[in-house]
């Protein structure tokens, strides 16, 4: 069947009244967003399609106009803590609207942030995923943190309010601990985060050698727009940094995957300022303890060393004392060993002497002459050879009681000890 | 220049309170071990409070470093 020729407003009349009529409800549909622009009149316009393998399904465009947009973003942000952005999967309500000039579109009514939310979980968990497989989940945490993290490079943006909180934490603590701080600043949120906080990690790894750490944090409380810490470039970089990453980026739900990558991942700029304080506070502690360990120690090794030399000069002066006794007693023992051999000595020396004497008198000349022996002498020696004398000698003979001088007349034998006679000239000495 | 860093100094000054403890040290060492872990112990503390430069400059003249 052919109609009559009609006008396109006709014509496409027709198909919108179709439309309308056989597709009277509301539809609850599943897509991607691939374009997103609110207008100066506050409605909001956006492309919506459905992609496999980055290819195109489907494609639509869609609109909420500005009464229900701000109802609607309200809500979505609630949950999700994001706007409507490129490259969202959203359930939405629609009902198809058909116009003879602008064609097909979608009349978004209601949104369901939960479905949002489920697909941004699981695209996140894909980005972990990615990371474990790769082994960059855990390659920062592998870095040792410094005993003292004391050299810190800060990635924040320079306003953010948590920036204040942290220098004013870490710089006015009590003990009066140092610490350099380096600020590179960077966006925080939306989508130039990604450029600029790498390009401030490259440059913090041309300095290397002049940090301990580095932090990244972001302003206190806020929990919305986190999506750009749920970034694979940024966990990449960071996991693969050569200086341990800190992160307080400031938020109450679920950890960003910036946090799983970092080395340490703390809830607040604060946070992060009380954990590098705590590393000064219990190295100081730990070296406060050597310290007295270390006194006690020597004062220790100093009294045993004195009670040591105590008890050794005390032996020293028993011993020498014990030692002298004993020598005195040896000494006092030899003494009266010496005394009674001494005695001894005397008396045997006494008797041998009173025998002696006896002997001697015995032998004595006057003994000798009483018996009757006489003694010649020649000029006052004695005459034992008849060598000593010549014809002529005067000589003296010496009788018990008396004696008398003879000239020698005739003198017999020599070389013969033996005397034959000897005539004699005699004048008596009486006595 | 080698700097003396903060596990340095800990490993160091442990060494030495363990060798007094075990009371290993020569009576005539001890007067020299106690004067170095003192002196690292200060060069710590003060390094915490950043005033580095001048322990540096004092370590330097006394030709105390990290081994």
């Amino acid at each position: 069947m052919v109609n009559k020729p009609i006008v396109l407003s006709e014509f496409l009349g027709i198909v919108r009244e179709v439309i309308k009529q056989n597709m009277p409800n509301l539809y609850w549909i599943i897509a991607e967003i691939s374009e997103a622009k609110e207008n100066q009149k506050g409605h909001f316009y956006l492309t919506l399609v459905e992609k496999k393998d980055d290819k195109v399904l489907a494609q639509i465009k869609g609109n909420i106009w500005s009464y229900e947009y701000r109802k609607l973003l309200t809500k979505f942000k609630k949950a999700t803590g994001e706007g409507f952005k490129v490259g969202m999967k959203v359930l939405l309500l629609v009902g198809v609207d058909y116009h003879e000039v602008y064609g097909m579109s979608l009349l978004i009514k209601d949104v369901d942030p939960s479905y949002t939310l489920g697909e941004m979980a699981l695209k996140k968990m894909e980005i972990i995923e990615r990371l474990r497989q790769e082994g960059l989940i855990d390659l920062n945490k592998r870095l040792d943190l410094p005993i003292v993290p004391q050299r810190i490079a800060i990635i924040s943006s320079p306003n953010a309010a948590g920036y204040e909180d942290f220098l004013k934490q870490l710089t006015q603590n009590q003990q009066g601990y140092f610490f350099y701080i380096e600020l590179f600043p960077s966006l925080m949120q939306g989508d130039e985060t990604e450029t600029t906080l790498i390009n401030r990690l490259n440059e913090i790894e041309g300095r290397t050698e002049e940090f301990d750490i580095v932090v990244i944090i972001r302003g206190g409380g806020s929990t919305v727009d986190l999506s750009c810490f749920d970034n694979y470039n940024i966990a990449k970089r960071v996991a693969q940094f050569p200086l341990p990453v800190i992160t307080g980026i400031g938020h109450e739900k679920d950890e960003t995957v910036l946090d799983i990558v970092a080395h340490t991942s703390l809830k607040t700029p604060t946070a992060v300022a009380d954990f590098l304080l705590s590393g000064s506070r219990s190295f100081e502690e730990e070296i406060i303890k050597l310290q007295q360990r270390l006194k006690t120690a020597t004062t220790n090794l100093i009294n045993q060393n004195n009670q040591w030399l105590q008890s050794i000069s005390a032996k020293f002066i028993y011993l020498s004392k014990n030692y002298s006794t004993n020598r005195l007693n040896r000494i006092y023992l030899i003494q009266v060993r010496l005394q009674k051999s001494l005695v001894h000595l005397i008396h045997l020396h006494q008797t041998r002497l009173t025998n002696l004497g006896q002997a001697i008198r015995l032998l004595s000349p006057e003994n000798i002459l009483q018996r009757g022996y006489s003694i010649t002498y020649l000029n006052g020696k004695i005459i034992k050879d008849i060598s000593q004398i010549k014809n002529g000698s005067m000589i003296e003979t010496r009788l018990k009681d008396g004696s008398f001088q003879s000239m020698v007349k005739i003198k017999k034998g020599g070389g013969n000890k033996k005397i034959d006679q000897i005539n004699l000239f005699s004048s008596i000495n009486g006595d | 220049m080698t700097k003396l860093t903060y596990s340095q100094a800990l490993t160091e000054i442990e060494k030495i309170v363990q060798i007094i403890e075990s009371q290993e040290v020569d009576v005539d060492d001890l007067t020299d071990k106690v004067k170095r872990a003192s002196e690292l112990i200060i060069f710590c503390r003060n390094k915490l409070r950043g005033t580095e430069e001048e322990i540096n400059k004092l370590f330097d003249e006394k030709g105390l470093k990290a081994e």
